[in-house]
């Protein structure tokens, strides 16, 4: 019988074998960490929240997100695409406004939430006070990163939107709500050097005169600001918000800083202009006119597409130093350089190379650029670097898409879980294995540094762990890195392993173009680290929170480079995060403090990386019931005995004597 | 027995085929039959199959498919290594040619969505020194073609070693088979139209797939398209208008190209579209060295 009969026969059985729509599978929040290129500002995004705190002087900035909208009343059939469970009201009232079949509708609506901010940040809402504050995003944040020059960040998220947030001044000293002043010589000095410079970590060379200039600034602001309860910052605006087709999954900024690139779940990156004004940008942004015209910075606008990998969710974006090049990287292995148009907002059409060797989903990537006096003279003065989920971390030649070096990060499980540490006691089967392996080996082996030798560990693959499915990447199962960071002056690679808490330093060779190990660096406060980000003067930090799939915790650590010159790093959140700056920062929340000293599932982040698993031996059983595998087996055995009535005829003819094979 | 049967059992109503019975007996058949091979002409690209895909072009060992021709280049290889540790100086066509490490035959053309591989077969005998590769989604319409040029090399020998077919998904793992610049004609022959707006995506001319193929084709590179969707037909010359990299084939080099006359009726597809009458829309496209400005 047909299926829609079937359906309707058992309904029951119908709606248990009913595949989930790739739109609705939510995947676990993600833990991001961004920090503003020259100044003190940390962005910590945890689930739908985004929170940006001084750390030097442990305020809050905020970010002006839109209060919600009176309720629009929607059509019957779009309660559907409601978000089932979002606590902020300004999720539900901006999915309303998003789930209007009409596009005209519902720009006018945003663009009107956008521009009915009168103050900053924490407004209560239309409806019923949540009691959370509404978030800048109605998804989960996928995506965190500040521009080169620090004065805007990228968000983008679950809820199929990107969007810009811009700094009403430069320095970000308190300024009215109204009209954004600015401190036009600090911000303009500041501007003009950034952009000049241009590269995130030569920024570090002029991060130190801005940042001097900053606190001279800020100092002043300060004195001038009194108390400091309350949100004395500016909020941030959101200055441009771009529509995606799907969820965003990873993004970054061109290397001039001009234009936003943000790349979906189906493997599009989009480009998305930085206006050109900042300031005027941010005035009409924050222009507290409730009946105003939608002023057009802030209207939900259509990205233009530069380039597709296609239906590969695309885990990395990074421009090249050179800026004509742009790095992609996908969950099919693949690492892909491209050439930039000429324009950005029209089509790249010439590739440069695929960087091809990862056995597994690619999920970082990092360019690291050679700072002078760091190593001879000779070779590229930029590398890419990636992280996958087959363990390694491998460092590669973009122009020409050749591998010059790769660093096993974990080993593959090559036993199954032994009686390990008390950490995973609960964990369920499969996950619980493979984290209790990793774990168990991380402190026996030191890593090693191998020219691709990693290829052929197929021999790992034995032991699965009890209850792991077949894995279908070619690599055998191993925890997969997570994150990487390139410190600012290219030396050093921060390497975070999933299930691991200790997160890997290497050492980036510039002479001999590979990766040592350096050091295994652990804070005690963070457990399973999830994202490392290198702040402008060196420091390392690092997010982490246990990880659920409903995770809403946050810890965050730092450490700095010892002051021997060794390159080792030490532990020093202390002493650089404040504590009431680490309390806005951070999110401990009890239950799952708990519930990971019990084990979580671990492997939470990369599950939607990886292939789904199917089945072979089955698939294998029904082949041998197809139609055409009598017919090929018929075939072979025609071939076979046609091949033995040759060799005999021609043993026959050319030996003259006959020989019969069977 | 149908006329078709018949044509397929090899004729063996004439009774030359050797010792059988009056029916006509499977055995005789050397050729792969079509009916057992015959799948729905759909087959979503986007499914997160498991496909046996190399990491790099580099690690592919392509003897699997061409065995008789890189046996033979592996023989020169080893004869011109021999000669050159001979240390000749004037060292024969061989070692001349050789010496600059002659380079491993490689595919150049490919048919994408070979189908039942009717052009395949054609396009072996036009060109039989140009290693070309069928790439298809579909497990048991690749299971067909295999057989037939498996049964095709046994029949003429010497002749088909130059095509084979592989099973994979064409629109994500084209760059994991071919370097850049590889491949000189790449053939797309009535590809799925995709009618609805939201499936347009999937069709295997868009923009960005164009950009790589573009990157696989050398510069100076013909792709060709036709299709008996009118749409469709549209769309593809839209696209292929649009992309920098692409510039439209004049017709009297189309006139005068073996490979374009082909395309209408040599596949399965294009005999059922003559059968019907329909027209068909062909759109062939040179790859530029450089990209126009936009």
């Amino acid at each position: 019988m047909g299926r829609r009969r079937w359906n309707k026969k058992h309904p029951q059985k119908a709606e248990e074998q009913r595949q989930p729509r790739p739109e609705d599978v939510v995947d676990p929040p993600a833990r991001l960490l961004a920090l503003q290129p020259n100044s003190t500002v940390v962005a910590v995004a945890i689930g739908p929240r985004v929170t940006l705190v001084d750390y030097k002087t442990g305020e809050v900035v905020p970010l002006a997100i839109p209060a919600a909208p009176p309720v629009v009343a929607t059509h019957k059939h779009n309660a559907r695409t409601q978000p089932k469970k979002q606590a902020a009201p300004a999720a539900a009232a901006a999915a309303a406004a998003a789930a209007d079949k009409d596009g005209a509708a519902a720009e006018p609506a945003e663009a009107e939430a956008a521009e009915a901010q009168a103050q900053p940040a924490e407004e209560p809402s239309a409806q019923a006070a949540p009691p959370a504050a509404p978030s800048a995003h109605n998804g989960n944040v996928r995506l965190l990163a500040f521009s080169p020059d620090g004065r805007c960040l990228l968000t983008g998220g679950d809820d199929k939107t990107a969007r810009l947030w811009a700094a009403p001044s430069f320095s970000g000293t308190a300024t009215t709500a109204a009209t954004g002043t600015t401190t036009s010589s600090g911000a303009s000095t500041a501007t003009a050097a950034a952009t000049a410079t241009a590269t995130a970590p030569a920024a570090a060379a002029a991060a130190g005169s801005i940042s001097s200039s900053l606190t001279g600034s800020s100092t002043q602001a300060s004195s001038g600001r009194g108390s400091s309860t309350g949100s004395t910052r500016s909020p941030w605006p959101c200055v441009a918000a771009w529509r995606c087709p799907k969820k965003t999954s990873a993004g970054g900024f061109s290397h001039a800083g001009t234009h936003a690139l943000f790349a979906d779940k189906f493997g599009d990156v989009l480009v998305g202009p930085v206006p050109a004004d900042l300031d005027a940008a941010v005035a009409a942004a924050t222009a507290a006119t409730a009946g105003a015209e939608a002023a057009p910075a802030a209207v939900a606008a259509a990205p233009s597409t530069l380039l597709g990998h296609f239906c590969s969710i695309v885990t990395g974006v990074a421009a090249a130093p050179c800026g004509r090049l742009l790095a992609t990287s996908d969950k099919d292995y693949k690492v892909r350089v491209s050439v930039l148009p000429p324009q950005l907002h029209q089509v790249s059409v010439e590739i440069q190379a695929y960087c091809l060797g990862h056995q597994d989903f690619v999920s970082c990537i990092a360019f690291a650029v050679r700072q002078p006096g760091s190593g001879s003279g000779s070779g590229p003065d930029a590398l890419l670097v990636s992280g996958s989920g087959d363990g390694t971390v491998r460092l590669w030649g973009y122009v020409s898409g050749a591998q010059l070096a790769s660093y096993v990060a974990s080993q593959p499980i090559s036993q199954p879980a032994a009686a390990a540490g008390g950490a995973d006691g609960g964990a369920d089967g499969a996950d619980g294995a493979e984290g209790e392996g990793a774990e168990g080996e991380e402190g026996g082996e030191g890593a090693d540094e191998e020219e691709g030798g990693d290829d052929g560990a197929g021999g790992g693959d034995g032991g699965e762990g009890e209850g792991e499915p077949t894995r279908r990447s070619k690599a055998p199962p191993c925890a997969p890195v997570l994150s990487l960071a390139v410190s600012p002056d290219s030396t050093t690679v921060a390497v975070v392993v999933e299930g691991e808490d200790e997160v890997q330093l290497l050492r980036l060779d510039w002479a001999a173009r590979g990766l040592a190990p350096l050091q295994r660096l652990q804070w005690p406060d963070v457990r399973y680290p999830c994202q490392v980000a290198f702040g402008p003067t060196g420091q390392l930090w690092v997010a982490g929170g246990a990880p659920l799939p409903s995770a809403r915790s946050v810890h965050i650590g730092v450490a700095q480079p010892a002051a021997d010159g060794s390159g080792s790093y030490c532990v020093c959140t202390d002493a650089v995060l404040a504590p009431a700056a680490r309390a806005a920062l951070e999110a401990r929340v009890p239950e799952e403090e708990a519930q990971m000293a019990e084990g979580g599932a671990l492997f939470a982040y990369s599950k939607r990386y990886r292939k789904p698993e199917y089945d072979e031996d089955a698939a294998n059983e029904r082949k041998r019931h197809r139609a055409d595998h009598k017919e090929t087996l018929r075939l072979a055995a025609l071939r076979q005995r046609q091949d033995a009535a040759a060799a005999g005829a021609g043993a026959g003819a050319d030996t003259g004597a006959a020989k019969q094979q069977a | 027995m149908s006329p078709k049967r018949q044509r397929e059992e090899g004729g063996a109503a004439e009774g030359d085929k050797g010792e059988k019975g009056p029916k006509p007996q499977k055995e005789e058949v050397a050729h792969p039959r079509k009916r057992f091979y015959r799948a729905r002409a759909h087959s979503n690209p986007l499914n997160d199959a498991s496909f046996d895909v190399p990491t790099r072009p580099e690690d592919y060992d392509w003897s699997d498919h061409f065995p008789e021709v890189m046996a033979e280049w592996r023989e020169r290889q080893a004869a011109a290594a021999g000669a050159g540790a001979g240390a000749d100086a004037p060292g024969g066509a061989e070692g001349a040619a050789a010496a600059g490490a002659e380079e491993a035959p490689a595919v150049r053309f490919v048919d994408i969505g070979c189908g039942f591989g009717g052009l395949l077969m054609k396009l072996a005998t036009h060109y039989p020194d140009t290693l070309m590769l069928g790439m298809e989604i579909r497990d048991k319409v690749t299971a067909y073609v295999r057989e037939r040029i498996a049964a095709l090399r046994r029949e003429s020998p010497g002749s088909y070693r130059n095509a084979s077919v592989l099973r994979t998904n064409a629109m994500k793992y084209l760059p994991n088979f071919f370097k850049k610049g590889q491949l000189t004609k790449m053939f797309f022959l009535f590809p799925d139209p995709h009618f609805k707006a939201a499936n347009h995506r999937r069709r295997i001319i868009n923009t960005q797939l164009l950009t790589e193929y573009g990157h696989l084709l050398a510069p100076g590179g013909w792709l060709y398209t036709i299709s008996d969707v009118p749409e469709l037909g549209e769309w593809m010359k839209s696209k292929l208008d649009a992309h920098p990299l692409f510039e439209r084939v004049s017709e009297e080099e189309l006139a005068a190209d073996v490979a374009a006359g082909l395309l209408a009726l040599s596949s399965e597809e294009g005999q059922k579209v003559a059968r019907n009458g329909g027209a068909t829309y062909r759109n062939v496209y040179r790859r530029l060295a450089q990209p126009r400005p936009q």
